[in-house]
């Protein structure tokens, strides 16, 4: 069997994670924006690479498995959910705009830990890095990834990224 | 209701999280808010504040560098200062063995994020409340 096809076993990318982290993501950022927060279909890829304005990155195992979770947004995107969240009328990425993308990074890795720890997974709980400006994160070794697009009202696009190691 | 001066401590490592909170504090008119973005820092001001101007209410994350949340009320509720003092988890950890972890060990009420900020008032009231329940004779 291929390191790919081992790799895309991993439990980290398996149907249930999947759908805990798409639930974690909806009920998050709906929560929080106000808004209507649409999941569109799932990509596999085999190398990861991502290329975002800004994105908060966390590391997330659960028992022998790790991996990373990436959640990102389009500039105009973040900047809706920080002004719905804090009332305010942002319209660059600020430290406060940016700060916001931790933040929900945290509250999706852990609204998603908690579903899928009562499955019997045993995630852990680890504190996010953010990243900004024009970047593209890449990992050298084949690392099937799969990314979640989602829409906020038809209108603002951001995604998830999970990938394993 | 709590007094209008009632000081509040937040503590979350994230300032927008902070921010929220104060915010909806703001709304039932608390103003008097000192924040902390760690354990550490808020053990050091709830220290600082002891003679003077002394903290009446914590909200805290549960994750955060340096001590977490659950180690800032554990130090807390060791403390013949501020084991008294109301304790608001506010935490993206939702799991039962942490909630009952956190209430076991002194936590007054415990909020999941994400939350809608109408929690804060919730749970708030609740708070006050439970300190002015009528003891049984």
């Amino acid at each position: 069997m291929s390191a790919v096809k081992v790799a895309i076993q991993n439990p980290i990318l398996n149907k249930e994670v999947i759908e805990s982290f798409i639930d974690g993501v909806q009920k998050t950022i709906s929560m929080m924006s106000g808004g209507s927060v649409l999941a569109q279909e799932p990509k596999f890829i085999y190398q990861f690479k991502f290329a975002s304005e800004v994105a908060g990155v966390v590391g997330i195992s659960s028992k022998e498995d790790k991996g990373i979770l990436v959640l990102s947004f389009d500039k105009d995107c973040i900047l809706f959910v920080h002004n719905k969240m804090l009332g305010e009328n942002a319209t660059e990425l600020s430290p406060s705009v940016v700060d916001i993308v931790g933040e929900l990074t945290n509250i999706v890795y852990g609204t998603a830990k908690t579903s899928l720890n009562a499955q019997g997974f045993q995630f852990q709980m680890a504190i996010p890095t953010i990243v900004s400006g024009e970047f593209q994160l890449t990992k050298k070794s084949l690392s099937p990834t799969v990314i979640v697009p989602f829409m906020i009202d038809d209108k603002y696009k951001f995604s998830i990224a999970l990938s394993v190691e | 209701m709590f007094k209008p001066e009632t000081r509040f401590l937040v503590v979350d490592d994230f300032f927008s999280m902070r921010k929220i909170i104060k915010n909806a504090l703001a709304e039932l008119g608390y103003t008097n808010v000192v924040e902390a973005d760690d354990g550490v820092s808020a053990l050091k001001i709830l220290n600082d504040a002891k003679g003077s101007t002394p903290i009446d209410f914590i909200f805290s994350d549960w994750n955060m560098p340096q001590m977490t949340g659950f180690e800032l009320l554990k130090e807390c509720r060791k403390d013949e200062d501020f084991k008294k003092i109301p304790f608001v988890m506010v935490t993206a950890e939702g799991e039962q063995k942490q909630i009952l972890d956190a209430i076991k060990n002194g936590c007054t009420e415990y909020i999941i994020k994400p939350f809608a900020p109408a929690i804060i008032k919730e749970k708030v009231t609740r708070v006050y409340t439970k300190l002015n329940a009528p003891k049984a004779a």
